[in-house]
This record gives C-alpha cells, structure tokens and sequence, in this order.
C-alpha cells in the first residue's frame, strides 16, 4: 500500500504553507486593530457582573418605549425644519393656502441628508421612507404637479436649487453659481406662471442673485432631515409661520469673501525639504476678523462714513465702480420674514459688573394678523479708535452678542418680553500687540436689535445722524438702540477670566505667519480695506518653520522643556499592573473602588484621589490609547466599557432596543423586521433598520435661532443613546463657515461664533441630561476640509480667539460640554492634538472645562503629532484604531504601551489625569447603568482571539507535517 | 538552452525577486515610520527568503530548498503587509485620510507574488 502519496502531500503542504502564513499574518493583524474587529463584531471585552438593578438606571427614557419615542422624535424634527426654515422675499404669493395648486420643478433637488463620511451614511430603509418635497406638500393638502403643461394653471410654482457637499474636501469652487440646468428650469417656470417661488435647498447660499427680482418669493431651507420636508411645507401653506433667520450672510457673488483669497490647496514652495509626514499644506487667514456679515457690515458703515476707503475697487464682484453693499449682497446674516408683522420696544438695559454680564430686556408684540414667533436679535457695535489702529485691533462694526426666541404670539396683539442676557466679554477685543488680552476701549457703545445684522447696524447709524442720502440701503430705526459711552481704555477687567479668573494673555503668537516671517502678512484692517484687501499668500517656510514641522518626536528629544516646564510632574500611586489577568487576578483577592459613587462630585472633590489611587497602569492605558470604538473599561474602579457613535445628525446606528424598564434596566430588543408607527403620518417603518441620526442639518437647527428647540434636540440625542445602546456621540461640530465653500457646511452651525456657541450650549446641556456624552468638534481652526490633515492654519491671536475659539467657548462653559476633539490641522506649526495652549490653556485653565479631550482619527504615530507630547499637553484620549497593548511595530514606541506609561513619571502623570477626565464625565453618562454598589466589573477575552491562536497552530503543525511527509515521500521515490 | 541552464532559469529568477522584496521593503521602512509590524523582524526573514533563494540556485537537497523558497516568499509577504493594512484600508475607504499607497508597498506585493509564482512552479515540477 502506497501510504505517501508525493503528489498529495505536496500539494496539501503547498496550500498549508500558505494558508499558515496568512492566518498567522492575519491574526497578528487582527490583534494589532483588536479594537476595530471587537467594534465591529459589536463585541464587549468587558462584562458587569451581579449587577443589582434596583435604583441603579441613572437616566431612563421619557417615553414608554423606542414607538413612542420615535413619534415625538419625528415631530421634534418637524418643529426643527419649520422653525429653521428662512423666508426671505414675499410678495403675498406665500402661504399657499390648502387646496391651491402648485407646479413643482427639480422636487429630487430638496436637501435630506447632512451626513457624510466621517458621519457615515444612512440605511438603505431611512433613505427610502424620507418624506420628499411633493408628499409633505400634498400631506398639507396642496395639489402638486411636476408636469410642465400644468404649470400656467397652477397658483404658483416651486423651483427647487439645492447643494450639499460633505467631509474630506471642500465644494469645488464655482459650485455655487446656478448651472444651465438649473438656469432652464427657472426660464421655464418663469415663462409659464408669474409667480415663481425659489426654494433654495441645502446650506449653501447659491448664486441666485439674477434672478431674485424675477420671483413672488425666496425660501431657504437647509438639509431638512428624515421628516423635515413636513415642517418646510407647513411654512409653505401656511400651517405655521416662517421664523427662522439665515446663519449666513447671502452674497450676491460666492467669490467676494475676502477670505476667498486664501481658500484651497496651498503647499510650500521648498516642501522637498519638510520630511515630516502631512506637513507641506497651509492656509492663511489673511481676513482677520472680517468673515461674513463683519467683512460686509463693516465695510458697508464705513462706506456710510466715507472712512478707510470702503467704496474702493478691492474686493468688489457685483457692484460697478466702487463697493457697493447692495450691489454685494442679497441678504444679511440674521435676516428672515414672517408671514405676521411685529413691533419691538427696548424697555430696560442693565448691567451687572459683578458677573461682567448685561440684560437686554426687550417687548415684542405682534401686529399683524396671523400668529408668529419672532427672534429678538442683540448686536453691539464698541468704538474703533486711535489706540486700535495703532495696535492693530479690528472691529465690526456690529457682532451677535445675544438672542433669545418668543412663543409663539397671537395675532393682533399677543406680546411678549424676554430678557436677552449679554456676556460682556464678548464685546471685549483681544489686542494681541499692545496690551496681550482682552480690552474695552473709550468711546461710544451700542446695543441694537435688528432682524438681522445689516438692520442692527442701520438702526445704530441712524443714531450717528446718517441717512439715505450718505449711503445708507435703508432708513434705520433709531429706538431699538441703546447707547452709552465708556470713559477710559480698559485693559483690567476682561484681563482675566471670567470663568475662573485666568490671567488672559497672548498664547498664539506662533500661528500668526509674521512671527515666522516678519511682515508676510498684512492683515484686512478697515483702516483701509483698498489697500489691505487679502492678496494669496504664496510661502516657502523659514528655516525655523522647517525645523519645528520635521521635529516630529518633539518629546523624545527633549525640545519641549517648556511644555515639561508647564506640566507638574507629580507622583502618582496606582497598581502597577500591565495586563487584563493580572488586574483580574488582584480583583479576586482584593476589593474594587466603585466610581459611580463620585457621581454629583465635583472634579476636584478630594475622593477622587481614592479612585485614581486604584487605576491600574493598564486601565489607564486603555482608557487613553483606544477611543475609536470604545471608553474602556476599568474593573478596579467598577466602570464598564460603553460605545459610541459618529455624526452631527445624531447617533449613526440602528436602533437596538424596543423598551427599557426604568427600574431594573431590563431591555427588550427590537425583534427583526419589528414595525412602528410614524408620529406624523400613518406611515410605518421597520424599526430594526432605522438609525438615529435623522435630524435637520446643524445649519437649520441654527437657523431656528431657537434654543428649547436645540436643547430638546440634545435630549432626543440621550434618548437614542438609550435605544441604541450607546454613551457617546461625536456629535456636535462647531467650526465656522468661512466661506461659502465650506465642506462640512451642514455640520457647522453658522458663520458665527456666538450663535455657535449660544445653539450648541443647549444641546449639549440636553444631551448629558439624557445621559449621552456630546463631543463637540473640531477644535480648533479647521475651517476648511482640503487639506485638514496636517494643514498650518496661520492666523492672528485676535481673529482666532473672537471668530474661531468663540464657536467653542459658550458650549465648553454654558453648555458643560463634557466632551471636545482636536482638529485634524495644525494652529500654526504645531497640531492642535499636541497644543498645550489649546487644550489646557484655553480650555481649562481660561475656560475651566473639565470635558475629556480626544484626537480625530489619526494615529498617534503617524508623524502629525507626538503622541507622548499630545497626552502630557493635556488631551485625554485617542481616536485610534490600534491596539494600545502592541509590543511590535511602532505602536510599541509611543504612548499606548502600558509599559512606556508606567516607566515615565510625566507620562505616567498625565494619563492619570487623562483617566480622571475621562471616568469624570464618563460617570455622568448612561455608560453607568446597572452598575450599583455590588455591582463588579471583570474583563474578558473576546472568543475569536483564542479561536485564532488555535486556528494558527493547527495549521502550522498542518503545515510542518504534511511539509515533512512529502520532503520524506519525495526523496522515497527518487531512492527507488 | 541546455539541460543545467534551464535548471538553474527558475532558481535565479525567483532570487532576483526575492531580493527585489526585500530591497523595497527596506525602502519602505526608510521613507515610512508607521508601521503595525516589527520592521527588524520582517527584513530579517525577508533576507532568510533571500538567503535560502540563493541556495536554491546551486542545490535543492531533498527538495526542502524550493519548499523553504515558496514558504518564505509567503512569510516575507505577509508579515509586510500584516503592519501596512492601514494603507489599503484608508485607501478603499476613499482616501479621507488623505493617505496613499506606497509605491515601496506595492513593489514589496509585486514582487513577492512573482516570486511565489517562480517558486510554486519549481515545487510542482519537482517529481
């Protein structure tokens, strides 16, 4: 009998070799990104055990289960596009009333989904079941036609323009201006009925301006979520009206931002010799102050005053001859109608020194014959003087300084007084040259309420005596202005902090471009905005700027003795434990702290000592190093593993659980294929394939203006957590539109940083209600998305800390924002991930939030930033795919291993206050459900890991063997 | 062609490969600092691929030489890419992370599968 067969062996040894070395390869892979295979098997690695559920469901849902939520989600949502839908231009055509006829034209062009990349993208089910332009309106009872011939005999019709972009890049320049498609759809519903109604769809202020007097009416509506489309066609019939107002300044022309001049890719000219990776772009925002309604506002007064030579050639795109503010602009930031009139009274202003704050109290009555909400909008101008001209502060002529919403009023009468309370340091200015902080100049100061910016500013220079006749676009109203006048320059009170009395000085003077190279930029100054007007900014990087980009182990080498400097160095007690058994392995013999008892704590509460005391060098290290799928367990202090979500429109996951007991936290899953009823409609979905992330766009949440609203939002954010199984979103982004070309345009609230930050705040707040850590993101100076890994944003201190931090500031400290990601670029040479300045300096030590800081998805060895340097600069966690624990690779040089953490005091001091940090905000989450005072929490190895050493070794002996037996059987028969 | 020359066509041309792979791959370590793998570990066995390539151009005692060949051509491969999968992942998913391919990488995978191409027919040719 012939036992060896050669060929057999030979060919079975062949495919054994192969099959050994790839499932060995792969298991070696597997484990290095253990946290991406466990997040996507939805495995724990970590299980609470004897859990008594009795008063341990720290936050439970307001509703009976996941039906009842999602029906008052949906009309949430509603109430969300119909308050955030802006009605710009009415010549009585709007509302349509029930049963009138209306033409439709580009129906598909109506925006839905403000998603994109990093947020994912919706079910092929949430697709499907979003309610379009023509359902909503024939839901309001509208009879709707897309057909061209039925278009004379319609009572109007609708043409809709849209555009969205989304992460990764920025729209294309020139996107914006209306393509011949759209051009023909207008001439056509032009030509076939007089009253032509613009819909203008998405967040994107799309060149419409030829045509704006051609049409009965303009409507903006931005990316209008899952049910939205309803709440936009109540606005259209009539069923509420409008009363949302732009978060943009509408320019006639895309191209005339100043800040268009430095917008898209620029490299350096000597990149050959940067080595660092991700380190050859930049961007310089040349503008200074002046984006959006500050460039135009300010301009336009001071064409009004004949100063700085306004009415000059620079920058000008639609006006002939010189600039001209009509020419310029359609429609003014903060501008909306309403289908009612209201009249506004300023009854009181006063100030409160103490908490460096001011009440705007103002009445607002309707006068008009339909019901309406209105939003009382409160601008300050603050002097322009000598001293900063000298010094190089700029002013606008009027910024957002406060904001509050009515209820709804009735018609003929109903009114309303709300107090608009004022942060007085926003009307402070950073002198970054002269005094190194924050100042009030002498002179005159105006507080104005205005439906929009333009009207603010027009109310405050009919108070300075000017007209129609100067230049003004309008007659302004001089009774909705307060003034007063102070008497000294002030460089004391807004020198410190008003939230924990920081001393307040320069700490960005490094990512102003002129500290590198003297005199490259000069900044757009209204001193004379002919002759400063932004030119492109074409660079070749200094000597210095070189050196700083490719020190890329800036730790290591020891050049941050500043930053070592800034850091106490502390000793630390913890367990010096480097591995899951052997924390197990003390947990069976001694007791665990439990940290859901720190809830209600405060940060400082000296018990945390205790708690920290019991981290194990490892916990800490998986508490830091992974982030991306998980905040990892820590059994020794008793806190369970809990996972996250990704997206500005809310939690981009199924739902997974019908009902939620509120006492035992007993869950039902939802069963495959289980159906609910919609809250509007009768229309049913399947719950299984639905996400939560069906929300209106950042941008229409913004333009509601409405801050209930955005906090309910924040609340519906903690109820999907619940339904889906998930403790945290990185979920609010916060960064300005610069320009109109902005990518992320629908996930950025606004050209605003206080509207940013005073619609933020409330969701935030709403969310950590409802137990969902909300990371607000992308901190800072990420404007635009082409190049955004590793990009230099050069800007100067002023324009940085009043336009972009701004955006951040309300939500880090009215909004207790628990959670913050650093930006993908760098502010200046060195990334915001590493930025001590940013993330400690600002933001806790100014600021004093006591959110946990996280990096966007980069590896921390990647060369973008020092992954050591990041964590003692203060950030508290990785948005990381890896395995912090690998030994190989260059994972094992960096900060992720424990045994690096544990052999560094500085190191080892820092990622225990990261992990303080992170179990702080952590606990205040639905992360700690079930877990009561006899609750423990024990790691666990997830099965496919011994599934595959086993697999391996089998395959190996496979290999050896079948290598030998066909090495022996092939030699046998040569011999015979 | 003679009878010896034919022999030794497949062994030299499959070490020519494998010193291809093993000289790219050090490229790649030199120009790119991430890297999942244990760099030092993986040159190493991509220069025992090497090293036993070369045997196998004078002699194939036992057979075990073209066996080890084909093997390493696979060790060597593998453990390359088992810390480059961040490349290919980042770049199917669309390039978001602004991060591409590296040539050195690709040349690592061209010419390793070559190499197992060479060295799988000299294995199935052997008697």
């Amino acid at each position: 009998m012939r036992i060896f067969k050669t060929k057999a062996w030979k060919c079975v040894s062949m495919v054994s070799i192969a099959l050994s070395a790839l499932l060995v390869a792969g298991t070696t892979v597997a484990n290095n990104y253990s946290p991406m295979v466990n997040g996507f098997l939805g495995l724990q690695t970590s299980k609470v055990v004897d859990s008594e559920n009795g008063n341990s469901q720290y936050y439970t849902s307001d509703y009976a289960n996941l039906e009842e939520m999602y029906q008052n989600k949906v009309k949430h949502i509603r109430e969300e596009a119909r308050e955030g839908t802006v009605l710009l231009k009415n010549n009585g055509i709007l509302p349509l009333a029930k049963g009138k006829k209306v033409g439709v034209l580009g129906a598909n062009n109506l925006m839905f989904d403000a998603t994109s990349g990093g947020g994912g993208f919706h079910s092929d089910e949430v697709d499907a079941k979003k309610t379009g332009l023509i359902d909503a309106l024939k839901f309001d009872g509208l009879t709707v036609t897309e057909e061209k011939s039925e278009f004379a005999s319609a009572d109007a019709v609708i043409v809709v323009l849209g555009r969205h972009w989304g992460e990764g890049s920025d729209m294309p320049v020139g996107n914006l201006i209306l393509t011949q498609d759209e051009v023909e759809r207008i001439n056509t519903a032009k030509a076939a009925n007089k009253n032509m109604i613009f819909l203008v769809s998405g967040d994107y202020s799309i060149e419409i301006g030829a045509y704006v007097k051609d049409c009965a009416a303009i409507v903006k509506a931005g990316n209008m979520g899952f049910r939205g489309a309803y709440g936009l066609a109540d606005v259209l019939t009539g069923v509420v009206s409008p009363s949302g107002k732009l978060v943009d300044t509408w320019a006639a022309s895309s191209y005339s931002s100043p800040a268009m001049e430095n917008w898209g890719d620029f490299e350096y000219a000597n990149k050959n010799k940067i080595m660092a990776s991700q380190a050859n772009k930049y961007v310089s925002y040349n503008e200074g102050i002046y984006t959006d309604y500050r460039y135009y506002e300010t301009r336009y007064e001071d064409c009004v005053l004949s100063q700085g030579n306004a009415n000059g050639s620079a920058g000008v795109q639609k006006s002939s001859g010189g600039w001209s503010y009509s020419s310029e602009v359609l429609y003014s930031f903060g501008f909306g109608l309403s289908y009612t009139t209201f009249e506004k009274k300023i009854e009181d202003v006063s100030f409160h020194p103490e908490q460096r704050t001011a009440t705007v109290t103002v009445n607002v009555k309707n006068t008009g014959n339909v019901d309406g909400k209105e939003v009382v909008e409160v601008y300050a101008q603050t002097p322009y003087t000598q001293y900063d001209k000298q010094n190089k502060v700029e002013k606008s002529s009027v910024q957002l300084v406060g904001f509050e919403k009515t209820s709804t009023l009735k018609a003929n009468g109903g009114e309303e007084t709300v107090k608009v309370e004022i942060p007085m340091q926003w009307l402070a200015s950073f002198d970054y040259t002269g005094a190194k902080t924050y100042i009030m100049d002498a002179g005159d100061y105006y507080f104005s309420i205005g439906n929009g910016a333009h009207d603010a500013l027009n109310n405050i220079l009919e108070v300075k005596g000017k007209t129609v006749a100067n230049g003004m676009t309008a007659k302004g109203n001089a009774s909705l202005v307060y003034s007063w006048k102070q008497n000294a320059l002030d460089t004391t009170t807004y020198s410190t902090s008003v939230y924990t009395g920081a001393k307040i000085d320069n700490r960005f003077d490094d990512a102003d471009l002129n500290y590198w190279i003297n005199g490259k930029v000069t900044y757009l100054t209204r001193s004379d905005w002919q002759g400063t007007y932004p030119v492109t900014v074409k660079l070749s990087a200094s000597d210095d700027m070189i050196a700083s980009l490719n020190d890329t182990k800036k730790y290591e080498n020891g050049k941050w003795n500043d930053l070592k400097d800034r850091v106490k160095e502390q000793e630390v007690e913890c367990l010096e434990l480097y591995d899951d058994a052997s924390v197990n392995s003390y947990l069976a013999a001694n007791a665990a702290e439990n940290v859901v008892a720190m809830r209600g704590k405060d940060y400082d509460d000296p018990a945390w000592e205790t708690i920290l005391n019991r981290l194990s060098i490892y916990e800490m290290s998986r508490l830091v190093a992974e982030g991306r799928y998980f905040i990892n367990a820590c059994p020794s202090v008793t806190f369970a593993q809990g996972t996250g979500g990704d997206g500005p429109v809310g939690i981009l996951k199924n739902y997974r659980y019908y009902s939620i007991d509120q006492t035992t936290g007993e869950a039902v899953e939802l069963k495959k294929d289980q159906t609910m009823q919609d809250g509007i409609t009768n229309d049913v979905v399947t719950a299984t394939l639905l996400d939560a992330g069906m929300y209106t766009s950042e941008c229409v949440l913004a333009a509601t203006w409405n801050k209930d609203l955005a906090f309910e939002r924040g609340k519906f954010i903690g109820e999907d957590g619940l339904y889906t199984g998930t403790s945290y979103l990185w979920g609010l982004g916060t960064n300005l539109h610069r320009t109109p070309y902005t990518g992320r345009m629908a996930e950025y609230f606004s050209a605003d940083g206080v509207l940013n930050s005073m619609i933020g705040a409330p969701v935030t707040r709403g969310s950590k209600e409802k137990g969902v850590v909300l990371v607000v993101k992308h901190f800072a100076g990420n404007e635009q998305d082409q190049n955004r890994i590793g990009v230099a944003t050069f800007t100067n201190e002023q324009a940085f800390r009043e336009n972009y931090l701004r955006a951040f500031e309300g939500i880090a400290t009215y909004g207790e924002m628990q959670g913050i990601m650093t930006a993908y670029n760098r502010i200046g040479i060195l990334s915001c991930t590493a930025e001590y300045d940013l993330i400690t300096g600002v933001l806790r030590e100014e600021w004093g939030s006591t959110a946990y800081t996280m990096s966007d998805l980069n590896s921390p060895t990647s060369g973008l930033y020092d992954g050591n340097a990041a964590i003692v600069a203060g950030l508290s966690n990785f948005l990381n795919n890896g395995n912090f624990n690998a030994t190989s690779g260059s994972y094992a040089n960096c900060t992720l291993n424990p045994k690096n953490i544990g052999a560094d005091p500085l190191l080892l001091a820092a990622a225990r206050e990261a992990s303080h940090r992170i179990l702080y905000n952590f606990i205040h989450s639905n992360q700690v459900n079930g877990i009561s005072e006899t609750s423990h929490v024990e790691f666990i190895t997830p099965w496919w890991q011994p599934t595959l050493i086993t697999l391996d070794v089998l395959c190996v002996l496979a290999a050896v063997a079948s290598s030998a037996l066909y090495v022996i059987s092939a030699n046998r028969k040569e011999e015979n | 062609m003679s009878t010896e020359k034919r022999k030794k066509g497949l062994p030299v041309t499959s070490s020519v490969f494998a010193f291809l792979s093993l000289f790219c791959y050090w490229l790649l370590t030199i120009v790119s600092k991430e890297s999942g793998e244990n760099t030092t570990l993986v040159l190493i066995l991509l220069g025992i691929s090497f090293a036993v390539h070369l045997v196998n151009v004078f002699t194939d005692v036992f057979k075990i030489p073209t066996l080890l060949c084909y093997a390493f051509d696979f060790i060597g491969l593998f453990g390359a890419l088992a810390g480059r999968v961040s490349y290919l992942a980042f770049f199917f998913c669309g390039d978001i992370m602004n991060t591409g391919l590296s040539v050195y990488l690709l040349s690592v995978v061209l010419y390793s599968i070559i190499s197992i191409v060479l060295d799988s027919i000299q294995v199935a040719k052997n008697k």
